[in-house]
């Protein structure tokens, strides 16, 4: 995979922010590789594994970062020359820890509309809705240091969103949330952005993605995979199927041989004398079942498999390598 | 909890200039200050140890006018240095240390708020409190002896006042540089509050055991800086034993060196490098 996808520099009328062959580097590391895209209005999907370089753009979009080289743009403005001015139009709920504890919610929230611009007359009621639309209650009135995890994340969307930005930067907002406030979360960032705002959404989870947005961009090692709607990244991915087997290790091996000249693998594991295949079979399960009799396997579960962030991955180098893939 | 069906409402007011962020962070940080068992139980222990009694005292004996002897006193006395001193590494020692613990820098330089702004606003509220004590009282307190004064001369005790105005700003701005500064090297406000007061104390001591080979080594001594400083602004002049270049230098040495090392540090921290 070399440079960024055709996709990713088509400037459209809605671009929100667009950055052209950033660099961003810490000492021998390089965090942002060349990397230009432009991000569409509504809800994007800024898609990538750990430390595939999501933070650091967001944090160069908002001046925290000086990129070594390029420069990036939001609604037609430096985010580097007219940082105030970008600064005021962007709202950001940062991955980590960043709440200052020693203040009640309520307080804390009204503090953020403040420094954002906004009077106080203004910051207090403005944060008791904001509290009130996140979901903290009379809590608001206790001391940050005594909520939980999903609280926490709360107060941090309501402290992004309480000067109304235009822009929302929201960094792993589901981070440490359990299964209903994830929901809950990606409901309130549906709700949020039905108000006319831009959101890009960095996530290395392909579920969040899917569940409020149509568009995604997809970054690893600082460099953009691809880019597009979220149809087209998984194009090809609902025959995704997985079959588990166990058996002599030989006979194992034939069945992988076996598929792999029949279908198109994407992933073979092995563990405690079952193997996983991961690979693509629009037909049927009945070929599957005679080929594991052929080849004298226990055939121990068959099933659709649900598209992840790794498969969109296999999927774009597929296409680059012309369709040879690593079967591991 | 849950959500709360309540929409997304967007709102439509008019925002502030980004300058005026500054006394906002400034006003949030002196009432917060201003919660602080501590800080609380140090001013009021402070001012009456301080100003009350000798504001009583020298009321009641008979003075013609302000007297810039005795403000002089007042402003040098150890007491009024120990104080200071300790209310400074009990204000400042959370003003860079928290933000830094909780990661909160990443929010205020989110938003339209540059280093120096930042700055500006925790070093405000840091001044807006000591200011309780540096300030406030021995300006009280010079206005208290001009009110009780038998003669009738007020034009030399208004000299003797303007004289207090400026020396009571010193007072409450010398600790603060180097105070913050010391906030900014950690993330816990106790290392803080203790590293600061203990520096400034060693520094004392080291110029106690010096002093006698070389009356300059006392410009180690902030007190000392601060005691001959104020000779020199009422009227006293600067001892002739002590080099006024050597003076100068330390004097900046424990002002403006710290404040910019601070500003660059900060700077530092809000552009990520």
């Amino acid at each position: 995979m070399n440079g960024v996808n055709e996709n990713a520099s088509l400037e459209g009328p809605t671009t929100v922010i667009s950055s052209k062959n950033v660099t961003v580097r810490f000492g021998q590391i390089v965090a942002l590789d060349d990397f230009s895209v432009n991000v569409p209005s509504g809800i994007v999907g800024l898609l990538g594994p750990n430390g595939a370089g999501k933070s650091t753009f967001i944090k160069a979009i908002l001046g925290l970062l000086v990129p070594d080289k390029g420069d990036i743009r939001i609604a037609g403005r430096d985010s580097i020359a007219e940082s105030n001015v970008v600064r005021d139009m962007i709202g950001y709920m940062p991955e980590h820890d960043c709440l200052m504890e020693s203040f009640a919610a309520i307080d804390f929230v009204s503090y953020m509309g403040q420094i954002s611009g906004m009077k106080k007359r203004d910051a207090m009621p403005r944060s008791h809705e904001m509290l009130d639309f996140v979901g903290i209650g009379e809590e608001r009135y206790r001391l940050i240091s005594s909520f939980s995890t999903g609280m926490k994340q709360r107060v941090k969307l309501a402290q992004a969103i309480v000067h109304d930005p235009k822009i929302l930067l929201l960094d792993e907002p589901t981070n440490g949330m359990d299964p209903l406030g994830r929901e809950e979360m990606l409901d309130l960032i549906r709700k949020i952005s039905d108000s006319d705002k831009s959101i890009l959404l960095s996530t290395h989870i392909l579920e969040d993605v899917e569940k409020v947005s149509d568009h995604a961009m997809v970054i690893s090692q600082g460099r953009m995979i691809t880019q597009g709607n979220l149809d087209k990244l998984l194009a090809g991915k609902e025959d995704l199927k997985f079959v588990k087997v166990r058996g002599e290790e030989q006979a194992m091996e034939d069945f992988v041989k076996i598929l792999q000249d029949s279908f198109e693998v994407h992933s073979v594991t092995q563990e405690r004398g079952q193997t996983t295949i991961v690979f693509i079979n629009p037909g049927d399960g009945n070929s599957i079942f005679k080929l594991s009799q052929q080849a004298d396997v226990q055939l121990r579960a068959y099933s659709p498999k649900r598209a992840t962030l790794e498969d969109i991955f296999i999927g774009t180098l597929d296409e680059d390598n012309g369709g040879v893939l690593d079967g591991n | 909890m849950g959500i709360d069906p309540i929409r997304y409402k967007p709102w439509s007011g008019e925002r502030t200039r980004t300058r005026d962020r500054v006394f906002i962070i400034a006003e949030t940080f002196f009432r917060q200050k201003l919660k602080s068992k501590w800080v609380l139980v140090f001013l009021i222990l402070g001012s009456i140890l301080v100003f009350v009694f000798p504001v009583i005292s020298n009321a009641m004996m008979p003075h013609e006018t302000l007297d810039a002897g005795t403000m002089t006193l007042q402003m040098s006395s150890v007491l009024f240095f120990m104080f200071t001193l300790l209310l400074a590494a009990l204000i400042c020692s959370d003003s860079i240390a928290e933000d830094l613990r909780s990661n909160s820098f990443v929010l205020y330089f989110s938003r339209a708020i540059k280093a120096e702004s930042y700055l500006a606003g925790k070093m405000g509220g840091t001044i807006l409190t000591l200011s309780l004590f540096c300030f406030i009282p021995p300006v009280l307190m010079a206005i208290v002896l001009m009110g009780t004064q038998s003669g009738s001369s007020y034009g030399a005790s208004l000299g003797v006042l303007g004289r207090t105005i400026i020396a009571s700003i010193v007072a409450t701005l010398f600790f603060i540089p180097f105070s913050v500064l010391i906030s900014s090297l950690t993330t816990r406000k106790s290392y803080a509050a203790v590293g600061t007061f203990m520096a400034l104390f060693i520094l004392t001591i080291i110029s106690a055991i010096f002093t006698e080979s070389d009356p300059n080594w006392r410009l180690i001594n902030p007190g000392n800086v601060l005691a001959i400083f104020y000779d020199w602004l009422y009227g006293f002049g600067i001892p002739g034993n002590i080099n006024i270049v050597l003076f100068s230098v330390m004097f900046t040495g424990f002002t403006l060196l710290p404040l910019n090392i601070l500003y660059l540090r900060i700077r530092m921290k809000a552009v990520g490098r």
